[in-house]
C-alpha cells in the first residue's frame, strides 16, 4: 500500500518534465471556465434591456454590441479549449510513455526468478492497462478536478454578487450533494470490489474449464459445467445490478438538486421578480448558471474514481519498479580481473545450489575443472541438475560466491554484463524473435553494425544450415510468407546466433535434440575443428551419448551429484552410470532406426 | 489476461459494413428474448424525453403567465407542478438506467453462456489451435466491452436520440421560424462531424493497431527476456520497444488532436446558434410576435439540444469497440461443433456396452493437408469384451492418439472403429459412448474445489457406486488424507502426483464405464499409494475391457495381450512372453524399460 502523499509524489515525479505543458493546460482551462461566467451575464443584459423596451420605458439599443461580445467570448473559449486539451492530455500521454519506458528498462534488469513468479499477461497488462489508468489519473483526472474547482470558484461567487437571496435559495439544495456523494461513493466502492471478485471467479472458471476440456468431454460433463458457469454468471449479474442501483442514482440526483434550486427560485424569488426588486434577466441568468453546476458535481465524483484507479495501478507498477534487480556486480572493484596464468579456464569448487523456497539442494558439492579450448559434455539422468549447473554458468541464476572461478577469479564478482560477454549460450527452448532471420542471427554478434553476407553464410554453415540457407530469404521476418522453419532448423538458427557472439565459452543446453542424428554429427564435427582455430571452449548437455567419442571430458550427474568424470573411452570401459546410459542410447538408436 | 493478442488486429478493417447486420441479425434476437424489459426501458426513455421536453416549456409558461403579468398566486402551483415533474423525471431516469443495465447484463449473460456452450462442444483441434488465453478473452473481456455498450452506451444514446428528435419536432411546433433558426447550424455541424468523425475513426484505428503492436512487442520481449539478457542486447531491444511505445503515443496524440479541433468547434457552433436564437428571438419578442417566456424556454431547449449531440460523438468510439468485440464473439459462435453430437440435450441416453472393439484399416493424421504426416497407419485389430490390452511404443509411436480416437476426440479420415460391432462414427451422440469409456490420464487434470466435487464431478449419480466400492477403496477418502471435503487448489497443486492418480481412479470408477483406458503414471509414487492403485486396478479391471498405455514392467507382464506401436504402425501383437521371444521391437522396448527402471527407479518409455 502506498499513501496519498507517496502517490502524489510519484505522480509529480513523472509529471515534472512536462510541468510547463501541465501548467499551460490548467491556465487555459482556467480561462475557459472563467469566461464561462460571461454568457449568462450577456443574456441577463439582453433580457433586461428587452423587457425595458417592451414596457416602452426605454428604447431598445441595438444589441450588436452584445452579439460581438458574445461571439468574442465563444471564440476565445474555443481557442483555449483546444489548448487545454492539447497541453494537458499530451502531457499525460508523455508521462505514460515515460512510465512504460521505466517499466520496460526495469523488466530488462530482472532475473529469471521474477519471470517465473509472474505471468506474461499480468506483466503486459502493467505496461498497457495499468499505465493507462495512471495516465487517466494524471490527464483526465487532473482535468476534471481542476475544472470542477474552477467552476465552483467562479459560479457561486458570481451568483452571490448578482443576488444574495437568489444565490442562497438556488444553492441550498446543492449543499446536500457532497453528503450524498460520499455516502454513495462508499457503497459503490464496496459493491465494485465484489463485482471485481466475481469477475475474477468468472475468469478463473473459464480458464479451468478450457484447460480441463478433455476431461469434461471424457466424462460428458459439458452441461454440468455450463450450469455451474451459469450460477457464477448469474451471481455476477446480481452483483452488477446491485452496483448499478447505487451508481445509477448519481445523475438523477444531481439533476434533481439543480431542479430543486430552480423551483425554489421560482417559488421564493418569483415574487421579487414580480415586485421588480430582481430583474427578469437576473432570474434567467440564474437558470443558466444552475444548469452549469451539474457538471462540476459529477466531475468531483469522476476525479475521485480516476484517482483511486490510478493509485491501485501505480501501486502495482511501483511494486515491479522496486523489485530486486539481478546482481550486476557484488563488489565494485572487480571490473577487470587479471587472468591468472596457471589457473584453469573454468573451475567449479564445492558448488552447492538450492532454489529459493526449496529445501533440497539441486546440486551438491560439485567439483570440476575445464581447460581452455577443451570440449566437455554433461550427461545424466532426468532431474540430475545438469540444466541448473549450465544456467548457473550462464548467469541465469544468481551465482553463489567462491564456487565458480573463471581463470582463477571468482565468477560471482565479475559484473554480469562482462560475464555474459564471455559466454555464448544456446538454450534448451528455442526462441526466435519475430524479426528477420538475419536479425535473429546477428543479435548475437556485432549487431547492429552488420557484417557481410559471407560471414553470415559462414555462420550458417557452421550451424549445419548451409543447404537450407540457400533457399531462404534472410530478410524475411520469421513466419512471414512461407518462412516457416522446422524445429530442427530453428534449433540450428539459435546455434548460429550463439556462434555470432564469438565468445570464449560456448554452451549448448541440450539444444540439438530436435536435430536429426546425422546433422548433429556434422555440427559437432564442425565445432570440434573450430576448437583448434578459434580456441573456443565448448560445454554441451546432451542425451545422445553416441556422438561424444572425441570429447575431452565427460561429467556424469545423478540426482545433483557429480558421480563420474573422465574421457569417454575410459568411462565406457568402466562399469557405472555412463556405461548404462550408453547402452540405453544404443537400444534407443536401434529402435529409432528400425 | 486483459490484452489483445496480435492476431486480433485483423477483423477491424472488415468490420465496418457489417455493423448493421451484426446488430439486427445477431444481437437483436438476444434482446428480443427480454422483450418486456426492453419495452419497459423504452417507455421509460419516452417518459424522460417527455419530461425533459415539458420542463423548459413549463418554465416559459411560468414566465409568461405568472412573472410577467405579475400574478404571484400562480407561482406556487407552477413550482409544485415543476417539482413533481422533476422528481418523476429523476425517478424515471434512475429506473431507466437500471433497466438498461439489467437488459445488458441478462443479454451478456446469455451470450457468455452460449459461447461457453459452443466451447464445450468444439472439436478438440480448436483447442490445439487457439491458445486458452484467447478463448477466455472472448468469453470474459469481449463480452464485458459489449456490456458497456448496453449500460452506458445504449441507454444514453437512445435517450439522446429521442431528446434531440423530440426537441427539434417540438421547436418546429412551437414556432417554426424560430425553430429553424435554432437548427440552422446543424448542416455545418453535420459537415464537421463527418469530417472529424472520419479522422477520429482513422486515428483511433491507428492507435488500436499501435497498441496491439505494443502488446506483441511486449509479449515477445517478456518471453525472450532471458535471451536478451544472455546476449547483452538490452539496449537494442529497448530501442525497439521505444519505437513502438513512441508510435503508440504518437497515434494517441493524433486522436487527441482530432478531438481537440472537433470538440471546441461543436461547442462554438452551439454558442453560435444560441446567439442566433437570442438575436432573432429578441427581434421577434420586440415585435411582440413571441412572448419572453417562449424565448426563455427556447434557450433551455437549445441547451438540451446540443449536449446530447456532443455525447453521441463521444459514444462513437465506445460503440466501435463494442462492435469489434461483438464481431469476434459471433465469429467464435459460428465455428462448427463436433460432429455427431446433440448439444441441446442435457440428458444423455443410456447405453449398455459389452466392450468388444475392432479397428479396421484405421489411419489418422491431425490435419488433412497434403504434407501432414500420418500419425497412425492402417491399424487392424480386434479385441474381445473383457480383454486386458497393453499398448506400448517408443515416444511418438501414436499411443495417446489411438486412445483419443477411441474417445472420439478426433474424427477418422480413413477406416472404421467398431464397438460391440457397431461403427462408432454412426452413433447419434458421441457422449453416449464417452459415458461408457473411462479415461485415466497420465497426469490427471483436477478442478479447484473439494475432493468430493472432483470425484463426482458435480453429478450425484456416482455416489451410490462409490458407496458400493470395497472398504479399502473408500478408506483414503473417508478418513484418510483425501477426505471428501478437502479443498483442492488449482490443478491439484496441494496434492502429490500419487494422490492425484487416486482421485482420477475413483472418479472414473464411479462412472461405471464398460471400457477403461489407463495411461499409466510415470512419476514416482510412494509405496502405499502404489499398493492402493494396484488393488483398485484389480477391482476396476473386472468385467471391463481395459486399455493400458503401459510404462511399467509389471503391467507389461500382467496384461493378456500387448499391441506394439512403432511409427504409427501396429508392428507386433501378442502376450509378453511370445513377443519377447520374437526379439523384435517389443524385446528392445522391454530391455530399455528394464534398464531404465533399474537406473532411475522411475519407469518411463
Amino acid at each position: 500500500m502506498i499513501t496519498f502523499s507517496q502517490t502524489l509524489k510519484t505522480l509529480y515525479h513523472y509529471a515534472k518534465p512536462y510541468k510547463r505543458e501541465f501548467a499551460f493546460g490548467i491556465l487555459t482551462l482556467f480561462i475557459v471556465d472563467f469566461l464561462q461566467i460571461l454568457p449568462p451575464l450577456v443574456l441577463k443584459e439582453f433580457i433586461d434591456r428587452a423587457s425595458l423596451a417592451l414596457k416602452g420605458e426605454k428604447h431598445f439599443s441595438p444589441f450588436l454590441w452584445l452579439g460581438v461580445a458574445y461571439i468574442t467570448i465563444a471564440i476565445g473559449q474555443s481557442i483555449c479549449r483546444y489548448f487545454w486539451r492539447m497541453f494537458l492530455m499530451r502531457g499525460s500521454f508523455k508521462v505514460a510513455e515515460k512510465i512504460r519506458d521505466d517499466y520496460f528498462s526495469k523488466l530488462q534488469k530482472l532475473p529469471p526468478s521474477f519471470y517465473n513468479r509472474n505471468t506474461i499477461g499480468d506483466l503486459m497488462s502493467l505496461a498497457t492497462n495499468d499505465t493507462e489508468a495512471v495516465r487517466f489519473a494524471l490527464g483526465p483526472g487532473l482535468l476534471v478536478l481542476a475544472d470542477a474547482t474552477f467552476f465552483l470558484m467562479s459560479i457561486p461567487p458570481t451568483l452571490f454578487i448578482l443576488s444574495y437571496k437568489l444565490a442562497f435559495l438556488s444553492l441550498a439544495p446543492m449543499l446536500m450533494v457532497p453528503f450524498i456523494i460520499t455516502r454513495i461513493e462508499k457503497l459503490i466502492h464496496e459493491r465494485f470490489e465484489k463485482v471485481q471478485n466475481q469477475f475474477s471467479k468468472l475468469c478463473a472458471f473459464s480458464q479451468e474449464n478450457l484447460e480441463g476440456i478433455r476431461i469434461i468431454k471424457a466424462f460428458t460433463r459439458e452441461w454440468t459445467q455450463l450450469n455451474r458457469f451459469s450460477k457464477i454468471g448469474k451471481e455476477f449479474v446480481r452483483l452488477n445490478l446491485k452496483l448499478a442501483r447505487a451508481q445509477a442514482a448519481f445523475d438523477p440526483l444531481f439533476t434533481l438538486a439543480v431542479s430543486l434550486g430552480l423551483v425554489s427560485l421560482l417559488i421564493f424569488a418569483g415574487k421579487d421578480v414580480i415586485m421588480g426588486s430582481i430583474s427578469l434577466g437576473t432570474f434567467a441568468a440564474f437558470t443558466r448558471y444552475l444548469d452549469q453546476l451539474v457538471w462540476p458535481m459529477t466531475a468531483f465524483g469522476l476525479s475521485v474514481t480516476y484517482y483511486q484507479r490510478g493509485k491501485t495501478s501505480l501501486e502495482r507498477i511501483c511494486q515491479v519498479l522496486q523489485e530486486k534487480e539481478e546482481n550486476k556486480t557484488s563488489e565494485g572493484n572487480a571490473f577487470s580481473i587479471p587472468s591468472q596464468i596457471n589457473a584453469p579456464f573454468l573451475e567449479v569448487r564445492h558448488l552447492t545450489f538450492t532454489y529459493l523456497g526449496s529445501s533440497r539442494p539441486v546440486l551438491q558439492n560439485i567439483n570440476f575443472q575445464i581447460q581452455k579450448g577443451s570440449r566437455t559434455a554433461i550427461v545424466g539422468t532426468i532431474g540430475s541438475g545438469k540444466s541448473t549447473l549450465i544456467r548457473l554458468l550462464a548467469g541465469l541464476h544468481e551465482t553463489p560466491p567462491h564456487m565458480i572461478f573463471w581463470e582463477g577469479s571468482d565468477f560471482s564478482k565479475l559484473p554480469l554484463e562482462e560475464r555474459r560477454k564471455k559466454i555464448a549460450f544456446v538454450p534448451q527452448d528455442v526462441f526466435l524473435f519475430r524479426e528477420t532471420l538475419r536479425w535473429n542471427i546477428l543479435m548475437g554478434g556485432p549487431f547492429p553494425e552488420m557484417k557481410g553476407d559471407v560471414w553470415l553464410f559462414e555462420l550458417l554453415k557452421r550451424s549445419g544450415l548451409d543447404k537450407e540457407a540457400g533457399r531462404w530469404n534472410l530478410d524475411l521476418k520469421m513466419g512471414e510468407r512461407g518462412l516457416t522453419l522446422s524445429g530442427g532448423e530453428r534449433a540450428r538458427v539459435t546455434l548460429a546466433r550463439a556462434l555470432a557472439v564469438d565468445a570464449p565459452l560456448l554452451i549448448l543446453d541440450d539444444a540439438l535434440s530436435s536435430v536429426d542424428s546425422h546433422t548433429e554429427s556434422e555440427i559437432l564435427h564442425h565445432l570440434s575443428h573450430e576448437k583448434l582455430s578459434r580456441n573456443q571452449t565448448l560445454i554441451l548437455i546432451t542425451h545422445r551419448l553416441s556422438k561424444l567419442w572425441d570429447f575431452d571430458q565427460i561429467l556424469v550427474f545423478k540426482e545433483g551429484v557429480l558421480i563420474q568424470t573422465g574421457m569417454p573411452l575410459n568411462l565406457a570401459k568402466t562399469p557405472g552410470l555412463y556405461r548404462e546410459l550408453l547402452e540405453l542410447q544404443r537400444i534407443e538408436d536401434e529402435l529409432a532406426r528400425s | 489476461m486483459n490484452w489483445q493478442d496480435p492476431d486480433d488486429s485483423g477483423p477491424e478493417n472488415r468490420l465496418r459494413l457489417k455493423v448493421f447486420e451484426l446488430f439486427t441479425k445477431r444481437l437483436w434476437p438476444y434482446i428480443t428474448k427480454y422483450r418486456k424489459l426492453f419495452i419497459v426501458s423504452l417507455s421509460l426513455v419516452f417518459f424522460t424525453t417527455g419530461a425533459s421536453l415539458s420542463i423548459p416549456w413549463l418554465l416559459g409558461k411560468a414566465v409568461d403567465l405568472a412573472l410577467l403579468p405579475k400574478k404571484a398566486a400562480l407561482l406556487l402551483p407552477f413550482g409544485f407542478i415543476l417539482l413533481t415533474l422533476d422528481a418523476l423525471n429523476a425517478l424515471a431516469t434512475y429506473f431507466q438506467n437500471l433497466s438498461f443495465t439489467k437488459l445488458g447484463q441478462e443479454v451478456i449473460h446469455d451470450l457468455r453462456q452460449d459461447l461457453l456452450k459452443q466451447y464445450q462442444f468444439y472439436p478438440l483441434h480448436e483447442f490445439n489451435q487457439n491458445p486458452i488465453g484467447r478463448l477466455v478473452t472472448r468469453l470474459v473481456n469481449d463480452t464485458s466491452s459489449l456490456q458497456d455498450l448496453f449500460t452506458s452506451g445504449l441507454a444514453v444514446t437512445l435517450g439522446n436520440i429521442c431528446v434531440v428528435a423530440g426537441i427539434i419536432v417540438w421547436l418546429m411546433v412551437l414556432h417554426p421560424s424560430l425553430g429553424l433558426i435554432c437548427v440552422s447550424v446543424f448542416p455545418i455541424m453535420a459537415f464537421f462531424s463527418r469530417f472529424f468523425g472520419r479522422r477520429i475513426r482513422e486515428t483511433a484505428r491507428d492507435s488500436r493497431q499501435a497498441l496491439s503492436q505494443l502488446n506483441a512487442t511486449l509479449a515477445e520481449n517478456i518471453s525472450g527476456m532471458s535471451l536478451i539478457q544472455i546476449f547483452n542486447r538490452q539496449k537494442t531491444f529497448h530501442d525497439l520497444f521505444d519505437r513502438t511505445s513512441k508510435d503508440y503515443t504518437r497515434t494517441q496524440i493524433k486522436t487527441l488532436e482530432s478531438f481537440a479541433y472537433f470538440q471546441p468547434t461543436i461547442t462554438f457552433l452551439s454558442s453560435l446558434s444560441m446567439l442566433l436564437l437570442i438575436w432573432y428571438g429578441g427581434f421577434l419578442s420586440l415585435k411582440n410576435s413571441i412572448s419572453l417566456g417562449m424565448l426563455v424556454s427556447f434557450m433551455a431547449y437549445l441547451h438540451s439540444l446540443y449536449s446530447p449531440i456532443r455525447d453521441i460523438t463521444e459514444k462513437y468510439n465506445l460503440f466501435l469497440t463494442a462492435m469489434t468485440s461483438c464481431e469476434r464473439i459471433f465469429e467464435f459462435l459460428d465455428r462448427p461443433l463436433e460432429k455427431q453430437i446433440r448439444p441441446q440435450e442435457t440428458q444423455i441416453e443410456k447405453l449398455s456396452l459389452q466392450g468388444s472393439i475392432e479397428f479396421q484399416n484405421v489411419s489418422f493424421r491431425y490435419s488433412q493437408e497434403k504434407e501432414s504426416l500420418w500419425v497412425l497407419v492402417n491399424l487392424n485389430f480386434c479385441i474381445e469384451a473383457g480383454e486386458k490390452i497393453g499398448i506400448v511404443g517408443y515416444t511418438g509411436a501414436g499411443k495417446t492418439t489411438l486412445v483419443h480416437l477411441l474417445m472420439q476426440f478426433y474424427d477418422l479420415e480413413q477406416g472404421e472403429i467398431l464397438i460391440d460391432g457397431k461403427n462408432i462414427s454412426e452413433t447419434s451422440d458421441k457422449r453416449m459412448l464417452r459415458q461408457k469409456i473411462g479415461y485415466i490420464q497420465q497426469e490427471p487434470f483436477l478442478f479447484s474445489g473439494t475432493v468430493e466435487e472432483n470425484i463426482f464431478l458435480w453429478d450425484e449419480k456416482g455416489r451410490e457406486i462409490f458407496q458400493a466400492l470395497p472398504d479399502f477403496a473408500r478408506a483414503p477418502f473417508e478418513s484418510g488424507p483425501l477426505f471428501l471435503k478437502k479443498e483442492i487448489f488449482e490443478k491439484g497443486a496441494n496434492l502429490s502426483s500419487g494422490e492425484r492418480q487416486m482421485i482420477a481412479f475413483i472418479r472414473t470408477l464411479v462412472q461405471n464405464p464398460s471400457i477403461l483406458i489407463l495411461d499409466e503414471a510415470t512419476a514416482h509414487m510412494d509405496s502405499l499409494t502404489e499398493k492402493w492403485i494396484e488393488r483398485i486396478s484389480k477391482e476396476a479391471f473386472q468385467n471391463r475391457t481395459v486399455f493400458i498405455i503401459a510404462h511399467r514392467l509389471a503391467t507389461l507382464k500382467s496384461v493378456s495381450r500387448i499391441l506394439v506401436l512403432h511409427h504409427g504402425e501396429l508392428v507386433e501383437m501378442g502376450t509378453h512372453s511370445t513377443l519377447l521371444s520374437k526379439k523384435g521391437i517389443y524385446a528392445k522396448l522391454y530391455q530399455l524399460q528394464s534398464r531404465k527402471e533399474a537406473l532411475e527407479g522411475t519407469p518411463r518409455i
